[in-house]
C-alpha cells in the first residue's frame, strides 16, 4: 500500500529526525518519535509499505502507524500513486516502536478550544452556536 | 461613513475578485476618514482612519515605538461597519487561504463578533470591520491591530512569534511555553530586577543576518495571583478577558523594553516550585512543540509561514528546559547567570 499527505493543511518539520505534524485545518498537532519520525519521512513521500518492509522494518510497526496517520487525518491511501524510493540514507530507529502523540493542549490559549468546542460544520476555530457568548 | 462592507458580497469561488472590488473602494474612502493614530512598526509607517477612535489609545498604550526611519506606508482603515456579505454558509478559514494563495490577499474573520479584516499585501492597505466602535475582540488591547502587524512584516524569515524574552546587555533569551508555563511570570521577575526585554506574548524574530528580536508591543500580562507573588504594586483595573491583569511595561520598569536582543537560546519554563532554578538541555523538538502551536493557532492568514517561522528560530537556538524556583529575584538572577555564561 502507498500512502499521500492527506491535505495542504497538514505540515511538519524534522528536527534531527523528530518530526511535528501540525493539522492547520483541526488545530492538532502531532509529535513524532524516531521510529515514527522514519515512517513519517517514507510514508508521506509515497513509498510503498512492502519496500520498507524490505528495508527491514517490522510490519506492525508500519501498519499501526500508517492506521495511526489514517485515522488523524495525515495521511489516505494512494494506491494510484507513483511510487517513491526509500528516503536517501533510511535508517529505522528500532529501540522504540512508532509513537504518534496527539497534542490538544491550546484551549487556554485560544479563543475556541480546536478539538472539543469546534463547530462541527464550521471547523475550527468556530464555537459552536451554544459557545458563542460564554 | 459606510462602504461599504455590506454593499460587497464575498463569494469564497472569487475571493480575490472580490476583494479587489472592496479595495476598489478604499481610496474614496479613505480621503474621507477621519484620522486615528500613526505609528511605526520596523519599517513601516501605519497611519490608522476611519471610525474606531479607541485605537489611539490602545495603539498608544499597547504599541512598541522605537526611533526607526519609516520607508514603507501602510493604511489601516479602521470603521465601524458591517462588514462584507459573505455569500455561503460558514467561513470555512483554511478555504479562504487556499484561495488567496498566490494573491497579495490576506483575510480574517469571527463571524461570532462580525470582525473582518482584510490586507492587500502589494499596497500595504488594511481593512477592519467591526460591530461598534468597540467591537473589536477581547485579545486586541493586549496587541493591537496584531493580524495587520503581522501580515506586513511577515517573510520567509520574519515574522511575529509567540514567546517571552529577557536579556542582559543586548544578549538575551527566548521564553516559550503553554499558558501556566510561568512564561509571563518569569518576564516580570525578570523586568523587576533589572533584566530589559523586547516583549512578553509576541516579538519580532527577524533571521536575517542572525537571529535578532525586536519589541512590537509593550504590554505585559499576570493572574492575580502571580501579581501578588511578585509584589507587583498596580493601580486598580479590571481583569482582561483572560481573568488576567495587563499592564505596560511602562508601569513597572520604564527603561526595560530595549530596541533589540540577540537570543542567546530558546527556554522553555515549567513551574517546578524547585528550590532553585535550574536549566537542561532540551531537545529542538520538543522545544519546537512550545513555541509553534500557540503562535499558529493564534494568527490566521498564513499559518504554514508562521509554522516555517517557528522551525527556523528554533533550528537557530540551543534549547533548555527550565525549571523554575519560587522566588521572582532567584528565578531573575538565575537567568541573569545563565546569559552571562553565555548559555550554559
Amino acid at each position: 500500500m502507498k500512502y499521500r499527505i492527506s491535505s495542504d493543511d497538514v505540515v511538519f518539520e524534522d528536527f534531527d529526525g523528530e518530526v511535528v505534524v501540525l493539522d492547520l485545518g483541526t488545530g492538532r498537532y502531532f509529535g513524532l518519535n524516531a521510529s515514527a519520525s522514519a515512517l513519517w519521512a517514507a510514508l508521506s513521500t509515497g513509498v510503498e509499505t512492502a519496500s520498507l518492509a524490505d528495508a527491514g522494518a517490522p510490519a506492525d510497526w508500519i501498519a499501526g502507524f500508517a492506521a495511526e496517520c489514517v485515522q488523524a487525518g495525515l495521511l489516505v491511501e494512494a494506491p494510484d500513486a507513483p511510487e517513491a524510493a526509500l528516503p536517501a540514507g533510511f535508517r529505522l530507529p528500532t529501540d522504540a516502536a512508532p509513537r504518534l502523540e496527539a497534542h490538544s493542549e491550546l484551549s487556554d490559549l485560544i479563543a475556541a478550544d480546536p478539538i472539543h468546542d469546534v463547530d462541527l460544520q464550521a471547523g475550527w476555530p468556530h464555537l459552536p452556536p451554544d459557545q458563542v457568548d460564554r | 461613513m459606510t462602504l461599504a462592507g455590506a454593499a460587497v458580497a464575498l463569494d469564497p469561488t472569487a475571493l480575490p475578485q472580490g476583494l479587489a472590488a472592496m479595495f476598489a473602494q478604499f481610496g474614496n474612502l479613505w480621503q474621507n476618514a477621519a484620522p486615528i493614530t500613526r505609528f511605526t512598526v520596523e519599517e513601516t509607517a501605519f497611519d490608522c482612519r476611519g471610525t474606531a477612535p479607541a485605537y489611539a489609545d490602545l495603539v498608544r498604550t499597547g504599541i512598541c515605538q522605537p526611533a526607526a526611519t519609516a520607508t514603507r506606508p501602510a493604511q489601516l482603515l479602521l470603521l465601524d461597519a458591517p462588514g462584507p456579505l459573505w455569500a455561503a454558509p460558514y467561513f470555512q478559514e483554511r478555504e479562504v487561504e487556499a484561495a488567496l494563495r498566490g494573491t497579495p490577499y490576506l483575510l480574517a474573520h469571527d463571524p461570532d463578533r462580525g470582525f473582518w479584516q482584510a490586507f492587500d499585501r502589494a499596497t500595504g492597505r488594511g481593512l477592519q470591520f467591526m460591530r461598534g466602535p468597540t467591537g473589536y475582540p477581547p485579545w486586541e488591547p493586549g496587541s493591537p491591530l496584531r493580524n495587520f502587524l503581522h501580515w506586513q512584516v511577515l517573510g520567509p524569515r520574519r515574522g511575529l512569534i509567540h514567546a517571552g524574552t529577557l536579556a542582559f546587555g543586548g544578549i538575551g533569551v527566548l521564553l516559550a511555553g503553554p499558558g501556566g508555563s510561568g512564561k509571563s511570570g518569569t518576564v516580570l521577575a525578570g523586568l523587576l530586577h533589572g533584566l530589559s526585554s523586547v516583549g512578553d506574548d509576541y516579538v519580532l524574530a527577524d533571521l536575517e543576518g542572525g537571529l535578532a528580536l525586536r519589541p512590537v508591543f509593550r504590554t505585559l500580562k499576570q493572574d492575580p495571583t502571580g501579581a501578588v507573588r511578585l509584589g507587583l504594586s498596580l493601580a486598580p483595573r479590571a481583569a482582561n478577558w483572560q481573568g488576567k491583569l495587563q499592564l505596560t511595561v511602562d508601569e513597572i520598569a520604564p527603561a526595560a523594553l530595549v530596541p533589540q536582543i540577540t537570543p542567546l537560546a530558546l527556554l522553555c519554563p515549567r513551574v517546578a516550585h524547585a528550590p532553585r532554578t535550574t536549566f537542561r538541555p532540551l531537545d529542538a523538538k520538543s522545544a519546537f512543540q512550545a513555541l509553534a502551536p500557540s503562535g499558529v493557532s493564534q494568527i490566521p492568514g498564513d499559518r504554514a509561514a508562521a509554522f516555517a517561522l517557528a522551525a527556523a528560530v528554533v533550528r537557530a537556538l540551543p534549547c533548555h528546559a527550565v525549571d523554575l524556583g519560587t522566588d521572582p529575584a532567584e528565578i531573575a538572577g538565575a537567568i541573569c547567570d545563565f546569559i552571562r555564561r553565555g548559555g550554559v
